[in-house]
């Protein structure tokens, strides 16, 4: 699994549930299994949260915005609950990490998942790199 | 007149270029079907019984003459010539083939328009007032809001992917022509104790499967909140509206399920954030979209109708009385074109009509038409003194057909001729009612009557909401229809109420005439039909009509 990150194409640094990455690599731990847990995963290996369309970011435990990093899941391309969890993120909980856009992440929707503070997005290992960074500018390059 | 500055024209650009590289690469194979077909709707393409259907937007309804000449000229050299005037205030043409929309795309860029956010599950063209600017009940212009509104929502990035598709109308007048109270946020603009510009809001109208008239979620908001309010509605509904069945995931299912307390709550707590992030309203921007949309009109000298009667006739008389509205500057009226001619399908409009009525404009009215929710067009600024040219002009080129607002100006939807959704002929019962009422002379007589026309249950010819609804429904193959009496759209919406069973095709325009007879012989002098309905409820109508078919 790959990922478009700061304009290059790069090995996903999460392992995803039933993705195949290497088992040192951090695990993505869905916010629904964070919030109920009474204690959050262990440190070792690292982890980082998987933010789910039906969840409340703003319930996410603090240990979670204290990673360097949160997935947001698209499941489908056309559900569009994501881009509201990321602005929920940046503004309301202030988070400065990277967000990442994970799942069913296409090249025409790259630019508003900038526009609303995703860094990064999941990709095709075959993808053109030069194409998808075009993609993330191709109607408000100045916003 | 307002046109677009140059960083929209610069991002109207890139949307074209944007969408020729979608269209470049879907035939090349390069994007999947289902990929594809949510990009072009958002570029107005849906794919119908002939060919793909491409839907224009006219923001707020306003066109130059200068737009409506390129409109009539991609109806010439890529359609058949005609063009489809929709009920939010769009134009939509049946015959575009795939591989030449980017060139209309451009085409249209040229001129300042678009087909941006016209269909797919974002917030659709914003609809308002036709008399705009014009009328002497206006308490404030509503296009300017419009466009601000217009400008935010158009690529919103968090907005783009909602449950449904979502309608935003705007009401500057103290009579509602903009139909708010039955969309998904409608906004009445009216002015607080110190004269500011405050907006009343509502929320969770609609028509389709399941109408509702819209909630009142905020009274008197202030101007400056306007767009951080209308995103904590939308991040809202985006949030928590149904994604598992299209057919409820409308807004109004949302509000009607959490109740509107607890939606409101939901809103007002979405709000504390998205005030912090959203920017106040620009002052100096509305100012100068005020400036713009605003019009000099040169000082013309008023002329009663007995002095223009006195060079024209009846006929004239008929049309003016019928097709024109009283304006704000003395010696001026507001002119509709009535595209119910029963010669020709509702709402449409055929390039020559096209270029006649830019030409018309250029001459009588500023240069500047609207097309209506009921799809008809406006010249909204003629002077009194040019009323009998015009009318002679319209004529010839069958325009001046003089129904406004009579029983036989219905909205009709394409229904089975040419929606793939439909499961009943909308413009055949359309062709039955204007053969039955083909006296003109009657049809004034019977006064404001709307009748419209829905060929299945998504309801795009908005029956609920019509004195007379008829809606198609199929029944093992055979086409039937369900009248509604009594519904409304201006100020105090409501629903109309079921007459009862289906009635056959052949018998829809006998219906309406059982209808009719019913009311004329019981109305009080000078009762409107839906006052009728409204006291009567639909009993007597039945009694009548039930009994004739047994």
């Amino acid at each position: 699994m790959k990922l478009l990150r700061n304009g290059e194409i790069v090995d996903m640094p999460w392992r995803l549930q039933g993705a195949d990455e290497p088992a040192t690599a951090p695990i993505a731990v869905p916010q629904m299994q964070l919030v109920q847990s009474e204690t959050p995963p262990p440190s070792n290996p690292a982890w980082v949260a998987l933010v789910e369309p039906e969840d409340d970011p703003v319930e996410l435990p603090a240990s979670a915005l204290e990673r360097d990093a949160i997935l947001i899941d698209f499941p489908s391309f056309t559900d569009g609950r994501g881009y509201s969890h990321a602005r929920t993120l940046r503004h309301e909980l202030g988070y400065r990490g990277e967000l990442v856009a994970v799942g069913d992440v296409r090249r025409d929707q790259l630019e508003f998942m900038r526009l609303v503070g995703i860094d990064s997005y999941q990709c095709e290992a075959d993808a053109d790199v030069d194409d998808l960074n075009a993609a993330l500018t191709e109607l408000r390059p100045d916003a | 007149m307002y046109h677009y500055p140059v960083e929209e024209r610069a991002l109207l650009q890139r949307r074209v270029d944007q969408f020729r590289g979608q269209v470049s690469r879907y035939l090349d194979g390069k994007l999947d079907e289902d990929e594809f077909k949510q990009l072009r709707l958002r570029n107005g393409l849906y794919v119908q019984r002939h060919a793909p259907m491409l839907r224009v937007a006219i923001p707020y309804g306003v066109l130059s003459s200068t737009q409506l000449r390129t409109l009539a000229d991609i109806a010439t050299k890529w359609d058949r010539g005609f063009g489809h005037m929709t009920t939010r205030q769009n134009i939509q043409y049946n015959w575009i083939p795939l591989e030449d929309t980017p060139d209309v795309m451009q085409a249209l860029a040229d001129v300042d328009m678009h087909a941006i956010q016209t269909s797919g599950n974002c917030i659709r063209n914003i609809t308002t007032d036709p008399l705009a600017g014009a009328s002497r009940d206006e308490l404030e212009d509503p296009r300017p809001w419009c466009e601000l509104i217009r400008q935010w929502a158009n690529f919103h990035p968090e907005f783009n992917w909602l449950p449904r598709k979502f309608k935003i109308a705007v009401s500057g007048a103290s009579h509602d022509r903009a139909a708010v109270e039955v969309h998904d946020i409608g906004l009445r603009i009216k002015h607080n104790a110190k004269g500011d510009t405050v907006f009343d809001v509502y929320v969770g109208g609609g028509l389709g499967r399941t109408p509702h008239i819209g909630k009142q979620i905020a009274h008197a908001l202030p101007a400056d909140d306007l767009l951080s309010y209308l995103e904590a509605i939308l991040r809202v509904y985006n949030r928590h509206g149904r994604r598992d069945n299209m057919y409820k995931a409308r807004i109004k299912i949302l509000v009607n399920a959490l109740g509107l307390a607890t939606f409101q709550e939901q809103v007002d707590a979405a709000w504390q954030q998205t005030r912090q992030q959203v920017p106040t309203t620009d002052h100096a921007t509305v100012a100068d979209l005020k400036a713009q949309f605003a019009v000099t009109l040169p000082a013309r000298d008023a002329v009663p109708l007995d002095a223009l009667q006195a060079e024209t006739g009846d006929a004239f008389t008929s049309w003016y009385k019928q097709n024109t509205q009283a304006h704000k500057s003395p010696g001026y009226r507001s002119v509709f074109i009535s595209l119910k001619h029963p010669g020709q399908p509702a709402g449409d409009i055929t390039s020559a009509q096209m270029q006649l009525v830019a030409d018309l404009s250029d001459q009588f009215s500023q240069g500047e038409l609207r097309a209506t929710h009921d799809q008809n067009l406006v010249l909204a600024h003629v002077a009194e003194a040019d009323l009998p040219a015009l009318w002679t002009a319209l004529g010839p080129a069958k325009l001046a057909y003089a129904n406004i607002n009579t029983l036989t100006d219905m909205i009709v939807c394409p229904g089975l001729d040419f929606c793939s959704l439909a499961n009943a002929s909308s413009i055949a019962i359309w062709d039955q009612i204007n053969a039955t009422f083909d006296n003109i002379d009657y049809l004034h007589d019977l006064g404001r009557i709307t009748v419209r026309v829905s060929g299945c249950m998504n309801a795009c010819g908005h029956h609920h909401v019509a004195d007379i609804g008829v809606l198609g429904v199929e029944k093992k193959g055979v086409e039937w229809y369900q009248l509604t009496l009594g519904g409304r759209s201006t100020e105090g919406a409501r629903i109309g109420k079921r007459l009862g069973p289906a009635i056959a095709k052949d018998r829809v325009a006998a219906t309406v005439e059982d209808i009719l007879a019913v009311f004329a012989e019981q109305r009080e002098p000078d009762e409107s039909f839906n006052a009728f309905v409204e006291r009567n409820g639909v009993t007597p109508f039945k009694e009548r009509v039930y009994e004739a078919a047994a």
